[in-house]
């Protein structure tokens, strides 16, 4: 119960941050994607289903302040939260690196997944801009995440699990 | 319960929610309990961060003013002296197209009830172009309502709930206008391109179109109001595999430096904007 108030607390700041100051400080095109680094970040210190359910709800109220649709950064929070679990699980990536390279693939996910809805639903173009766009993002969150996740494992000592473990 | 098969539960359980959410929400204005709940919460800090932020800009931009602040105020006197010679010959052309749209039984843009609203947030991710303002159904604000300042248009309301609502910009690939050229009178449809601005889509071929011409909305699409300045067109290009023209055009509107904007309070373009509207005036 702790930590999904935790997980709800801290998703609640990074979107905070992320509508109001992150857009002052860089373009909001590549603005560092905090709520994904959160996700990363409880896919390796928070048990599944008190993960999966905080990573949910985190999604959805992104969706709440973002022009997607009401769902969609759910699932993908929650897809990238299983992925990050699961590939723990199986390589141990909680080093910096890992843990870097965990945010860089989410937001290329992500972001992919953002540009191919659009694409269904009408004329995008997919030219170097768009490759470029990803590129950008992927790698600012990345930087970004080195930086905030010693700040959440401070805020939150007691989170440590070894996956697999409730 | 082994805990494998709980987690993969748990797992389905949300994806199927998550999906069941995306459709539900496709194709129907957003703005549920969900919504409401958030923008409630999130309006004050919004707000807030936003006065700090507009003090810190205008702190900054006084000082950096006074630099040059005795030639700027000789210069802006002199366009001050000129720009009410030509207030009062536009206040006479003003009432003269007045009179005359009366007459012809046509309803200007400018007459459109509308309402002022402050930007208070960007998107929330970056991925789409969207910003915050602080009015929503509480004030009047509905989906689908057109946003704009007075060097054209912004784009349009797609989540309103409470006292805050979210505006689509033009230049995201999800907004689709309906324009006209203004010199010209071809018609396109606009929408958001990744790196260029606007395209402007479907012109047809033996349209006499170049680089410089202003596109105004047609409204046409039922959604925005005619007349509404959109953008310059920087080129043109065949499109749509040679069947058509396409036009890159640059927004007359700079999105970053919005702070108030307008939002028009009539969700059906054109001409129409509502019996009881209609009646009230």
């Amino acid at each position: 119960m702790t930590n999904v108030a935790f997980l709800m607390i801290v998703s609640a700041v990074a979107i905070g941050l992320q509508i109001t100051t992150m857009g002052f400080l860089i373009s909001p095109a590549y603005k560092p994607d905090l709520v994904l680094i959160v996700v990363v970040w409880a896919s390796l210190r928070v048990s599944f289903p008190v993960g999966m359910i905080g990573v949910f709800i985190a999604g959805l109220f992104t969706d709440v302040f973002s022009g997607s649709p009401t769902g969609f950064f759910a699932l993908i929070y929650s897809f990238i939260f299983v992925v990050g679990a699961y590939v723990h699980a199986a390589v141990r990536i909680d080093v910096p690196e890992g843990r870097a390279a965990m945010v860089l693939v989410g937001v290329w996910a992500a972001g992919s997944a953002a540009l191919l809805m659009r694409w269904m639903i009408g004329p995008v173009e997919f030219g170097w801009s768009a490759v470029a766009w990803i590129v950008l993002k992927s790698l600012i969150t990345a930087l970004a995440s080195l930086a905030v996740f010693p700040v959440l494992d401070w805020l939150n000592p007691a989170s440590a699990r070894i996956m697999g473990e409730d | 319960m082994p805990r494998s098969v709980r987690d993969i539960a748990i797992a389905l359980f949300l994806l199927a929610i998550g999906l069941v959410t995306i459709f539900a929400s496709l194709g129907r204005p957003a703005g549920g309990p969900l919504s409401r709940f958030a923008y409630t919460v999130a309006r004050p800090f919004q707000e807030a961060v936003f006065a700090v932020q507009s003090s810190a800009k205008g702190f900054w931009q006084s000082y950096v003013a006074l630099i040059h602040v005795q030639e700027q105020n000789r210069r802006l006197k002199e366009e001050l002296r000129q720009l009410r010679q030509e207030r009062s010959v536009l206040l006479n052309k003003a009432g003269e197209n007045r009179r005359l749209k009366k007459l012809l039984n046509l309803k200007s843009t400018d007459e459109f009830p509308s309402l002022v609203a402050q930007v208070i947030g960007d998107d929330a991710v970056g991925w789409y172009r969207t910003f915050l303002v602080n009015r929503g159904s509480d004030d009047g604000v509905l989906t689908n309502m057109s946003v704009t300042v007075a060097e054209g248009l912004v784009g349009r309301v797609v989540k309103s709930s409470g006292s805050m609502s979210q505006v689509l910009l033009i230049t995201d690939p999800d907004l689709s206008v309906d324009c006209r050229v203004a010199r010209t009178r071809d018609r396109g449809v606009l929408t958001g391109s990744l790196d260029k601005g606007c395209t402007l889509r479907y012109i047809k071929l033996k349209s006499r179109i170049r680089a410089g011409d202003e596109v105004i909305t047609s409204g046409l699409d039922g959604i925005f109001p005619r007349g509404l300045t959109v953008g310059t067109v920087k080129s043109v290009h065949r499109g749509g595999q040679g069947l058509f023209l396409e036009a890159v055009v640059i927004p007359a509107v700079d999105f970053s430096e919005v702070e108030e904007v307008l939002v028009v309070l009539g969700v059906r373009g054109g001409f129409d904007i509502g019996s009881e509207l209609e009646r009230e005036r």
